[in-house]
């Protein structure tokens, strides 16, 4: 382990994260608010921290990055910023206690969308902004954030590269690893733009348009309303942001290749069929759930059905109506496309289709093997073999995934949540969705939570956002020992 | 080599640029690159060409240089690549793939056919002789007894047990193959036993198959080149297992394989498994061996087919060795007889001759002549006409005596 290149690097990151504070500083000056202080100050301490630690790093530092090294900036850049983040809610005012604070960061970062928040709409533009913003900077990762914009991280920057971006095959786009950073966060930028457009045309302020759009393409699911996007009653509204979600929960490489005008590989990708395939199952089966057992006109039923399905499987989390009142099939249609998520190399989170692609086959390649056991197969995708060693990475990252996912259950239980609730909580911040089940439904927030809960919660968002592994290596007995 | 072959040898590097311009490169004709090594075969091919060399050929067994035939790609410099390998797998594939005859070449651009059928003694054309045999769409052209290869002659009596060869258009000469007692078969299930290079090109060339509901398993020992065979071929199912094992090819249900290409390392191995997949019941057992020897000794085994890559690789030479009036060329057995197929040219001496006339020697046959895109079954009165592509069939003594009809090198 290389300390110093450890701390370099992650000083790096918290300069960087420093100087992005200044955005909401500016939106709060150009909404004539009072809270721009709160984040001038925040914004100088944390971009001094950085700048101090990398001077004291950097003098004759070693900065090679390798596999272990990558992992431990990964999870402390993210702690870091998360910690950091949070200095401007509560130097505002707008949160009283450092549970609370970093936890509306970390679920802005990690784009799950969950809030403590009683009242958003009370809220400053700058405060409301900030935790949009959180969304836009952790939905694409700040890591390759920072890789796109620094020099000095490339070197090691695909160690770093693969311990942030989600899924367990990470393509590059460029032979250089700096070049794919900054074509991906091309891909998003233009995303971000294309549905802030759209927003305002449909009707949405400026202000509105530019944090949802925040909110959609990070799949983060923060908004500016106290009921989410129901406070836009607009047929075209709630179908433009659909769309985008849809959008922000395919492959990125997928976007890149059809900017390209490359779209062979759209058609074929087996990945985005699961994907399509189970957004439509789900629909299909939810809609005709709810027309059986509740009143929504046909129209109503599709619109809410379509949003709800892919809010949740691409882990965004807006909602336009309460799914906590919806039919019990409904429900745990919704609860398993929690832990489905979105594609691999996308914004979305959760376990991601991709890895229930290979879990599927590879399941049904055993279950023929118990046949025919002198049968040599292999589990292909996209009509490529999947290695071995993929595969069983993949299992136990399921493994791993629901393992963190029964003891954070047994844990929220001890603390008196309800079993509903318990499961909500946990698999929606596990997943980075936002709003859960019971509790912390979508009518509800986690300010209920007691603060032991709101931690672990935050942990969960961390695991979950960077992928089980790159967390919990950290705690494998030799992490941390020299070389 | 010099005391056992005529030949001039020299001692070096081949692909050395002193070494070939001692060798006399930039004045050779031809340049044949056959060492253990692809790399070197090709360097030194592409030294040869530039030196001057006129056609070059190199022996290419890596799959991952393996140009695609189809497209007739090939390296720069590299006239041809021989895979002996591959060719011996394209060799097999064509057996497995047309189940009414044991051992074939399509000639004439796929217009001309050759087949060879084995009679048995229940077949129809048993015991009768070759001028009875009424077969206006084809030429018989050589029986194949107890090892030896004969010419037919009117008197000549086809006995049970012989291999019969006749060369006819496309498609007819099923109507013999019938007569001659054998039914044709629906491929269902192909079985490849060994998965080496060989077992790859075979599974590469029919796996198409699969498209049409032929199943086709591989069976292999080794769990590496399994997977990779698995990787490589999606519908092809690969057994791992000894095969020499019965068990594994019990388990598998080997016996009720329409066709099975026996094609591992081992030429015993590979004898004794093709011999019991016969006994099993497959119907058709083609097997490839490395050397010639056993050849011999097959006949009892009742194998279909035998294929030697060394053979197979040999004639793809030959045919480029024999210019460009030669078309293409198949040989039977080890090169104790050939099929040529000659472009009749201008200044041709057999041109306008009738071929009762001809003087064709003994130990040569001319099947058919293919003209303007039309196949002829040759008569008495038929003459050669320039522009003609000549189908003939000769044995190894009579070769040098056919050549100087056509003026062949």
């Amino acid at each position: 382990m290389n300390i110093r290149s450890v701390i370099g690097s992650v000083s790096r990151i918290v300069a960087v994260f420093g100087a992005l504070m200044l955005a909401p500083a500016a939106v709060s000056l150009l909404f004539g608010e009072s809270d721009w202080t709160a984040f001038l100050i925040s914004s100088i301490v944390t971009a001094a921290v950085g700048v101090v630690g990398a001077l004291l790093a950097a003098p004759g530092t070693d900065w090679r990055i390798g596999n272990r090294e990558g992992m431990a900036i990964t999870t402390l850049g993210w702690t870091a910023c998360a910690l950091f983040g949070a200095l401007p809610f509560l130097l505002a005012g707008s949160m009283s206690t450092p549970a609370d604070a970093v936890f509306e960061t970390m679920s802005g970062l990690t784009t799950t969308g969950a809030t403590i928040l009683l009242d958003v709409e009370a809220q400053s533009h700058a405060i409301l902004f900030w935790r949009s913003f959180l969304h836009w900077l952790g939905g694409m990762g700040i890591v390759v954030l920072s890789i796109a914009l620094l020099p000095g991280l490339q070197v090691g920057g695909s160690q770093l590269f693969r311990a942030e971006v989600p899924g367990p095959l990470p393509d590059r786009l460029e032979p250089r690893i700096r070049e794919t950073a900054q074509r991906l966060w091309g891909i998003y930028t233009l995303l971000t733009v294309g549905e802030a457009v759209l927003l305002r045309l449909f009707g949405m302020s400026l202000f509105d348009a530019v944090t949802h759009a925040f909110g959609t393409v990070a799949t983060g699911g923060f908004s500016t309303a106290n009921k989410s996007l129901e406070a836009w009653n607009s047929p075209a509204i709630h179908l433009t942001v659909t769309a985008f979600m849809f959008l922000a929960g395919m492959n990125f490489t997928l976007h890149y290749r059809a900017l390209r005008g490359n779209f062979e590989p759209i058609a074929k990708d087996d990945e985005l069929r699961t994907y399509t395939g189970i957004v439509l199952a789900a629909i299909a089966l939810i809609s005709l759930d709810l027309l059986a057992h509740s009143n929504y006109s046909l129209w109503n039923t599709l619109r809410h059905s379509s949003f709800q399905v892919v809010s949740v499987i691409t882990t965004t989390g807006f909602t336009t109506v309460d799914y906590d009142v919806w039919p019990p099939l409904s429900r745990a249609i919704l609860l398993i496309l929690m832990f489905v998520g979105g594609s691999g190399g996308s914004t979305g989170g959760a376990i991601k289709v991709v890895r229930m692609n290979v879990l599927a086959k590879h399941s049904i390649r055993e279950l023929k093997r118990a046949v025919y056991p002198r049968r040599v197969t292999v589990v292909r995708l996209n009509g490529k073999a999947v290695p071995e060693e993929v595969s069983s990475a993949v299992l136990a990252f399921i493994i791993l995934y629901l393992s963190v996912f029964l003891l954070s259950m047994l844990a929220m239980s001890a603390m008196g949540l309800d079993f509903m609730s318990a499961v909500g909580a946990v698999a929606a911040t596990l997943g980075n969705i936002g709003p859960g089940f019971g509790l912390v439904g979508p009518t509800c927030n986690y300010s209920t939570v007691p603060a032991v809960g709101k931690w672990l919660l935050s942990f969960c968002m961390l695991v979950g956002r960077l992928e089980v592994y790159t967390v919990l290596s950290l705690l494998v007995p030799g992490f941390w020992r020299r070389s | 080599m010099e005391r056992n072959l005529d030949v001039m040898a020299i001692h070096g590097n081949g692909a050395s640029l002193r070494v070939l311009e001692q060798a006399g490169v930039s004045g050779a004709s031809l340049l044949i690159a056959v060492t253990d090594l692809d790399e070197v075969n090709m360097l030194s091919c592409m030294l040869a060409k530039q030196a001057g060399a006129h056609t070059t050929i190199a022996r290419v067994r890596d799959p991952d240089y393996d140009t695609d035939l189809a497209s007739d790609g090939t390296y720069p410099g590299v006239d041809v690549t021989i895979n002996p390998d591959h060719q011996a797998a394209a060799d097999i594939a064509r057996l497995v793939k047309n189940p009414d005859s044991s051992e074939f070449d399509y000639l004439a651009g796929g217009k001309v056919q050759i087949l060879s059928y084995v009679v048995e003694p229940d077949s129809p054309v048993a015991h009768t002789r070759v001028r009875e045999l009424n077969i206006a769409t084809a030429t018989l052209v050589a029986i194949l007894r107890n090892g030896d290869v004969l010419i037919p002659r009117g008197d000549t009596a086809i006995l049970p047990g012989d291999k019969v060869f006749v060369v006819g258009r496309r498609g007819v000469p099923s109507v013999f193959g019938w007569r001659a007692g054998r039914e044709a078969t629906r491929l269902r299930t192909v079985s490849i036993i060994g998965g080496s290079s060989i077992g790859y090109y075979i599974a590469r060339a029919i796996e198409p198959l699969a498209a049409h509901g032929v199943q086709l398993k591989l069976f292999e020992k080794d769990h590496d080149r399994c997977r990779a065979l698995a990787e490589a071929f999606p519908r092809l199912t690969v057994i791992q297992g000894d095969p020499s094992n019965l068990e594994v090819l019990h388990d598998e249900n080997v016996e009720s394989s329409d066709a099975a290409a026996v094609v591992g390392d081992n030429d015993q191995s590979n004898l004794l498994t093709g011999y019991l997949l016969k006994r099993m019941g497959v119907p058709r057992v083609v097997v490839s061996l490395k050397r010639t020897e056993y050849l011999p000794f097959t006949g009892p085994m009742d194998l279909d087919a035998t294929v030697v890559p060394r053979v197979s690789a040999a004639a793809a030479i030959l045919k480029i060795i024999r210019g460009d009036h030669v078309l293409s060329l198949a040989l039977l057995k080890e090169a104790r007889a050939e099929v040529l197929e000659v472009l009749a040219s201008e200044d041709c001496p057999a041109c306008g001759i009738p071929l009762r006339n001809l003087g064709v020697p003994a130990g040569a046959v001319i099947g058919v002549l293919v003209r303007g895109g039309q196949v002829i079954v040759p008569r008495g009165d038929t003459g050669i006409l320039p522009g003609d592509h000549v189908i003939v069939f000769t044995l190894e003594s009579a070769r040098e005596e056919t050549a100087r009809l056509f003026e062949l090198r």
